[in-house]
């Protein structure tokens, strides 16, 4: 086990923004910490860094307790912070060798480490750029960069792609899994679901500082009543029309707004021919089809009744 | 790893061209502008001689005594300057004189030998007292011989042979320059420019005041070391840029700092190394935004050289007078008048005085920030 923390309360005056929180990572996970902004994930992530203090809870690390002082396993651990963290007026060879060198002292190695690192982020050609003349998806690769480039067996990726464009991000993520390819363990937090469907091999949802779930994304789907989401392109139907629609009973919920029909149906039911029947027997004329299986984001709303991508973003502690 | 940092802080300090700016070229350029308004200040220091007139009417033609006195102390002498700048005029030319200014008073030889001036001031008292020493001697004199005429030669003789029981010393080893005053403070205030690098010090070691120090404390490194390492190079880089301005004041504008090169540079790097010290404890224990950090860096550097005499010589001497304890504690002023000292005074009493208080000042703030800065983790980032 890399990482073990139980019972973990982290208050910032009135409010509570770790409950008690726990879990486990084992070695050579991709562990994605999933939840809206203010739902404690980066808190989490800087008190087991020892950056934060908790009011509560105990913190191990390579099974050892985590201090600020934990040299020898702060040494095996590589940081991706969400806000990016260079030196403005160093080139990008420049602030990759600053911070690989405050872990790897040999300076041979560490310029071999260097030159990967700016391989494996594809910022070669940039080299000799200072960080304000990158694009933001370069940026936040020269981030990345500064914080794996000592090649840690831990790292920690808090939102490594905020406001990144499609190029990068999907350059990012493959990298992420590549980096696990190679051995890391890898802690992930995001309120981007879809990153963490695709990289992560176990889910913890956090909402207000609380575990909601955790498991794998098919696991956390599984805990959930919704199955298939149907959606037609409908340009009229009748309140009869949507009733009868209702009254099938493998139907959840049924929605119509700008001429989308949106047809949810019950965990394990398979309704998208019993759907084309119906349309055909009532004479409705329809355009496009879209069938989907339930997202995170459909696992959070059941568990919350809220959406993942909370419209209240911003509200509370920013953690 | 720890001299990474400190030649990495080298390089981010030198490429930083705002910085740069500030605490280098903006000096220099004050400097100048100082040179350039203030190039005949220094001349209204010197007090003697004296622009003064006597009216050559029949009196003063017959009162030899009064015209060999003038005489003598209208020329310099050995071992005394000059007191008087002295014209012979009409009285009429002398009102003149008077009134544009080209003379502070004018004798009028007669009966009561008088004193003419328009206003009060320390020329024309010291005109004032000149005359009344001569009368006091010639009414002496006149009594000496009215009542005793066989003592005449034994008075004479001793006034010929009288001895000066007060040592005349001077206060300083050079002449006193309000221009001095000036450069003196302004090497002080760039001095404690030093404070926006130890501003940055401190913000970039403290987790919870920038993303980039949260990385460092994530990292295998004792902050305090990487502390030591990083205002190390700060102290260097601005002890550099205060010898820039330091060898432009000396070479280009002609500042005499003294015989005493050396203890001028151990004042500026005591100077340096406060400033910075000061600048961690103000990023360290004041709480607030970087731009507000940065404006008590600004205000302690500035007004405290405009306590230490830059803008206006004058405000030093009414501060020391009259709250003599804020020039003791104001560190700007405290590095200005070392220079000042070096510069002014023979002995170092008042240089290593002033440079003490800086030093302790220095283990203050450092230790301060050493308090507060110690804590590893923080309650909220």
């Amino acid at each position: 086990m890399i990482i073990r923390v139980k019972e973990l309360v982290k208050r910032y005056g009135d409010l509570q923004a770790l409950d008690n929180l726990s879990f486990n990572v084992q070695k050579g996970e991709i562990f994605g910490l999933l939840g809206p902004n203010g739902s404690g994930k980066t808190t989490a992530i800087n008190c087991i860094l020892s950056l934060l203090k908790y009011d509560k809870g105990e913190i191990e690390v390579f099974g050892k307790p985590m201090s600020p002082d934990s040299y020898s396993s702060k040494r095996k651990i590589g940081v991706v912070m969400q806000e990016v963290a260079v030196f403005e007026v160093l080139t990008v060879r420049e602030n990759i060798d600053y911070f690989c060198g405050l872990y790897v002292q040999d300076a041979e190695r560490r310029k071999h480490l260097v030159q990967e690192a700016i391989e494996f982020t594809g910022l070669e050609g940039f080299e000799n750029f200072v960080p304000k003349k990158l694009s933001g998806g370069l940026l936040r690769r020269l981030n990345i960069a500064c914080g794996i480039a000592h090649k840690p067996e831990l790292i920690f990726m808090d939102e490594p792609t905020v406001a990144v464009d499609p190029q990068s991000r999907h350059r990012i993520l493959e990298g992420i899994c590549e980096l696990n390819r190679q051995g890391a363990t890898i802690i992930y937090t995001s309120h981007y679901m879809e990153e963490v469907e695709q990289i992560c091999s176990r889910i913890m949802i956090l909402d207000h500082g609380k575990e909601i779930a955790s498991g794998s994304k098919e696991a956390l789907k599984a805990m959930i009543d919704l199955g298939e989401k149907n959606s037609f392109e409908v340009y009229d139907i009748s309140d009869e029309q949507l009733m009868k629609l209702r009254n099938i009973p493998e139907v959840a919920e049924v929605s119509y707004r700008d001429n989308m029909l949106l047809i949810k149906s019950h965990k394990g039911s398979n309704i998208l021919e019993r759907l084309l029947s119906f349309f055909k027997q009532e004479s409705l004329p329809f355009g496009r089809i879209y069938s989907e299986q339930p997202t995170l984001n459909d696992v959070f709303l059941e568990m919350t009744g809220r959406e993942l991508r909370d419209k209240a973003t911003g509200q509370g502690v920013q953690t | 790893m720890i001299e990474r940092i400190f030649l990495y802080r080298l390089k981010t300090i030198l490429r930083d061209k705002e910085m740069v700016f500030w605490t280098i070229f903006f000096p220099i350029l004050l400097a100048s502008l100082f040179r350039i308004a203030f190039a005949n200040l220094g001349q209204t220091a010197e007090i003697f001689p004296i622009p003064t007139a006597v009216v050559d009417n029949e009196a003063f033609q017959a009162d030899s005594a009064f015209r060999e006195m003038l005489a003598a102390v209208s020329v310099d002498s050995g071992d005394s300057e000059a007191l008087l700048d002295l014209s012979r005029v009409s009285r009429e030319e002398a009102e003149e004189l008077l009134l544009d200014g080209s003379i502070y008073g004018f004798i009028v030889p007669g009966v009561e030998l008088q004193l003419i001036v328009d206003e009060s001031g320390l020329h024309q008292s010291i005109l004032g007292l000149l005359l009344d020493q001569y009368l006091q001697t010639s009414s002496t004199a006149g009594t000496v011989l009215s009542r005793n005429p066989a003592a005449a030669e034994d008075f004479m003789r001793e006034l010929e042979q009288r001895t000066s029981y007060i040592r005349t010393e001077a206060l300083g080893k050079n002449s006193p320059d309000r221009l001095f005053v000036f450069y003196f403070a302004l090497l002080a205030m760039a001095c404690f420019y030093g404070g926006y690098y130890g501003l940055i010090e401190a913000i970039d070691i403290q987790g919870n005041l920038s993303p980039r120090a949260a990385r460092i404390n994530m990292s295998p490194i004792h902050k305090l070391k990487a502390l030591l390492a990083s205002s190390s190079a700060a102290v260097c880089i601005h002890l550099c840029s205060q010898m820039v301005l330091l060898a432009f004041m000396h070479v280009i504008l002609k500042v005499r700092f003294g015989a005493q090169l050396p203890l001028v540079i151990l004042a500026t790097l005591v100077g340096s190394t406060l400033s910075i010290a000061l600048g961690i404890f103000i990023g360290t224990v004041v709480r607030g935004s970087e731009n507000f950090k940065s404006g008590i860096v600004t205000a302690v550097s500035m007004i405290g050289a405009l306590f230490a005499g830059l803008m206006l010589p004058e405000l030093k001497y009414i501060v020391s007078e009259r709250f003599p304890l804020i020039n003791r504690i104001n560190p700007v002023n405290l590095l200005a008048d070392a220079y000042y000292a070096l510069y002014f005074f023979e002995g170092f009493s008042r240089y290593s005085q002033n440079l003490l208080i800086l030093l302790l000042f220095t283990v203050f703030f450092t230790a301060a920030s050493y308090f507060f800065m110690r804590r590893r983790n923080y309650d909220s980032l």
